[in-house]
């Protein structure tokens, strides 16, 4: 009994989700964004630490890898942001499997560690001003990319 | 060149430290199979403690320089020695039985419940160690200007590890610890009471870390309490590099990571000085699993 009403439960939930914006007020829009966000990140991480069983602790990495990416290619290309998901999505995949190529083989407590320092790192560069003139304004320092998150470039193309 | 030997000079200092911190993380890996994460907050304990220390109780002032850090560093041993014993039989018995993975989350849950007990006595500001209390002195040695603060860091890691190395190697105490390193059971067996060795484990590996926290005060003079972390890493990244669970390992992965992290932010950039350490770390694992000394294989599938 339980198993048939399921889809349409489902169907009903991501009905309201979809037009919650239109009865719901900005900030309640925005806890529901933060809950989808924490979600998905929580089933990309479930898909490594859960179902792989690969101890990951760089998951951050990757996904500063996508934010990263979406604010460059956003506020320097002006590329529309609904454009930036796949494209952030395909970054932090590309990055993932050039870290995970030389690392994948370690286990346990090995690949922890690896994955922290790897976590690591990309904070270093990200938070770090890269002396390299090209790189520099790419990943404006401490102060973080801001100016992409405002709607009037959501969709806008 | 002189440049060189200042920065060779000054990643020995730090590799000391970092020494020191990883040799507690190399013993409580050697005997649980735990990487315990607080460990890198037990060392700012031992930093925070020292400062309160030499500040209210102006041991310095009381029992002269030498006498007074002397003191000094067996009160924070002490204290952080009990503390890493409290952390044990908190967080880390009652899980004994229990998955790796939960064992590892209790280890980061504690280093984060640790941070933050700090933030809330000390609050979240950096801490400034008062530098009126020991002489600013340097020595002058072949030309080379150093200060004596480096020096004495130096002098006193070296000491203490071989300290640490005799009581491992030359006392019973440290043959049950190497045993139980091996085989818990068939230390056990042996009539080792491998609990004890556990805790006595959670004394020295904390006490040591504790004192590296307090050179690092001594020596920086500042300090801050998430400043843990990143030692952290970076101890057990000495670890690694010497072969984990390997004491005499852990000592010289200390003291290279020091001296390539000190020649990279001289040479390469300071700001990418942590990533060195940890592309370091990254390279040691892919082609060395087993670390420069080797002890235990690095799981490879």
């Amino acid at each position: 009994m339980k198993n048939r009403f399921k889809p349409f439960a489902m169907a009903l939930v991501a009905a309201l989700l979809a037009t919650a914006p239109l009865f719901l007020n900005a900030y309640h829009v925005d806890v529901l964004n933060s809950i989808g966000l924490y979600a998905l990140l929580a089933l990309s991480l479930n898909l490594i630490l859960g179902e792989a069983g690969l101890f990951n602790m760089g998951h951050a990495a990757f996904y500063a890898m996508g934010a990263y990416t979406a604010a460059i290619l956003n506020t320097r290309y002006q590329i529309p942001i609904l454009w930036t998901l796949p494209l952030s999505g395909l970054a932090a995949g590309l990055f993932a499997l050039a870290v995970a190529r030389p690392v994948v083989h370690l286990r346990g407590d090995y690949l922890l560690i690896v994955t922290i320092g790897v976590g690591e790192i990309v904070r270093i560069a990200v938070t770090t001003n890269v002396s390299h003139p090209s790189a520099m304004d790419l990943l404006s320092g401490w102060k973080g990319k801001t100016g992409y998150r405002s709607g009037r470039n959501l969709g806008a193309g | 060149m002189e440049e060189f030997f200042q920065q060779l000079t000054n990643g020995l200092a730090v590799g000391g430290i970092y020494a020191l911190i990883a040799l507690g993380y190399t013993m409580v890996y050697g005997v649980l199979k735990l990487i315990n994460f607080a460990h890198g907050d037990l060392f700012t304990y031992g930093a925070y403690l020292g400062l309160t220390l030499l500040t209210s109780l102006a041991l310095t002032d009381r029992l002269g320089f030498a006498m007074g850090v002397l003191v000094l560093v067996l009160m924070v041993m002490g204290l952080v020695a009990v503390l890493g014993a409290i952390l044990e039989r908190a967080a880390y018995r009652p899980l004994r039985e229990s998955p790796r993975l939960s064992a590892v989350v209790s280890a980061l849950g504690a280093s984060i419940f640790l941070q933050n007990t700090l933030m809330l006595i000390y609050g979240a500001r950096f801490q400034v160690y008062p530098d009126d209390i020991l002489p600013a002195a340097t020595l002058n040695v072949f030309g080379l200007y150093l200060p004596l603060m480096r020096v004495l860091i130096v002098l006193a890691s070296v000491l203490m590890m071989i300290a640490l190395y005799l009581f491992i190697q030359k006392t019973k105490i440290g043959t049950a610890i190497r045993a139980a390193a091996i085989d818990q059971g068939a230390a056990r067996l042996m009539g080792i009471d491998v609990n004890r060795v556990i805790l006595l484990v959670f004394l020295v590996g904390p006490a040591l870390g504790g004192v590296a926290g307090l050179m690092v005060g001594l020596y920086y003079g500042q300090i801050n309490f998430t400043m843990g972390w990143i030692y952290g890493m970076k101890a057990f990244t000495a670890a690694i590099l010497g072969g984990i669970g390997n004491i005499p390992g852990a000592m010289v992965g200390g003291l290279l990571l020091g001296v390539i992290e000190a020649l990279g932010a001289a040479y390469i950039s300071i700001a990418w000085k942590d990533a060195i350490a940890f592309l370091v770390l990254i390279l040691i694992l892919i082609v060395r699993p087993t670390g420069l000394l080797g002890e235990r294989v690095a799981d490879k599938v």
